[in-house]
């Protein structure tokens, strides 16, 4: 009697053995593109928020005359040296004309329109308002100007595990 | 001497056959290929392998969260600078208004952010030279789970 092939049992073996190795490999191949989605949001999260800051501060120490407008959400002052009825803005979109409100934009000019017309993105992922209840642009007093920036990797969506809140917080003295 | 090469390969026919009936037309037993032991061993060297690796992203994820607290703290210690750049705000820390700067460390404003509580304080000393005119200002952050976070400064009164 001459024996070809595999019997039933020998491969229900079979794919039972190789169906458990393929869950535990593709298990493990889910939680490492999580655990990679997580660090690139992390990363994108900080790099927003950095640039932002750095930015935002560095040209505000220079300038002077700020004012802050839009319910804490548009910051205007006037960079030094120019002309006194030029302005820098930074603000957050609107959702309408001004942009997209997860943005935050600069753009320079007499008037926010003006300043519209040849905004910059600056940073993305914004949330607002931040979850401390402070605005994005602060007076904090004795010349002094606060900045608070809270991020989310969706910041359309509600915060959840994958979807944490990031918030970032400085103060700059304009020196003119 | 022909018919001898002939009736050998008959004969080495004959033999292939009867290998052939042995085995059922499958390829003859030789010691090809790998047993199930060595497959078995492999499988678990390279699992043992791969799931070390896995602790790479553990790591990452860790280091990235460290990075965000400090990132945090450094924003916060700038912030503090700032607020102490000029040399009156450096006065009013002592209360005193004689135009004379108190060294010292200060406990300054606790702030909360992503539900760690970033503590700094400010030290003040004297400038390595002038010491009337300069000061030097260092400020450590701490926060629970990561090592202190201290950066420094000269302010001079101008």
């Amino acid at each position: 009697m001459c024996k070809k092939g595999f019997t039933l049992l020998e491969v229900l073996v079979a794919v039972t053995v190789f169906g458990l190795v393929a869950a535990a490999a593709g298990g493990t191949f889910a939680s490492m593109q999580q655990a990679w989605r997580k660090q690139r949001n992390s990363i994108a999260l900080m790099q927003n928020s950095r640039w932002a800051m750095e930015f935002i501060t560095n040209e505000l120490r220079q300038g002077g005359t700020v004012t802050i407008s839009g319910g804490g959400q548009r910051l205007r002052f006037r960079p030094y040296p120019g002309p006194p009825t030029s302005f820098v803005w930074f603000w957050r979109g609107n959702g309408g004309g001004l942009g997209t409100a997860t943005i935050i934009y600069r753009g320079t000019g007499p008037s926010i329109a003006a300043a519209n017309f040849n905004r910059r993105e600056l940073a993305n992922f914004i949330v607002f308002p931040n979850p401390s209840g402070n605005n994005i642009f602060t007076d904090a007093g004795g010349g002094l100007y606060s900045i608070e920036l809270t991020l989310r990797p969706q910041p359309t969506q509600p915060v959840g595990r994958e979807n944490r809140n990031y918030v970032l917080s400085t103060q700059a003295r304009p020196r003119n | 001497m022909e018919k001898r090469l002939v009736k050998a390969v008959i004969q080495s026919d004959l033999i292939n056959k009867n290998l052939r009936r042995e085995t059922c037309g499958v390829r003859p037993v030789t010691s090809k290929g790998f047993s199930l032991i060595e497959v078995a061993i492999a499988i678990a060297l390279l699992a043992l392998f791969f799931g070390g690796m896995l602790g790479i992203f553990e790591r990452g994820a860790i280091a990235s969260r460290k990075t965000q607290e400090r990132t945090v703290a450094h924003s916060l210690a700038r912030a503090a600078f700032e607020q102490y750049a000029s040399w009156s705000a450096l006065d009013g820390l002592d209360g005193s208004t004689d135009g004379t700067v108190t060294n010292g460390a200060y406990a300054l404003t606790v702030s909360t952010l992503n539900n760690i509580t970033y503590t700094p304080v400010l030290t003040i000393a004297n400038g390595p030279i002038f010491p009337l005119q300069l000061k030097q200002l260092s400020l450590t952050i701490t926060w629970t789970g990561a090592p202190p976070f201290t950066i420094s400064t000269l302010k001079a009164n101008y």
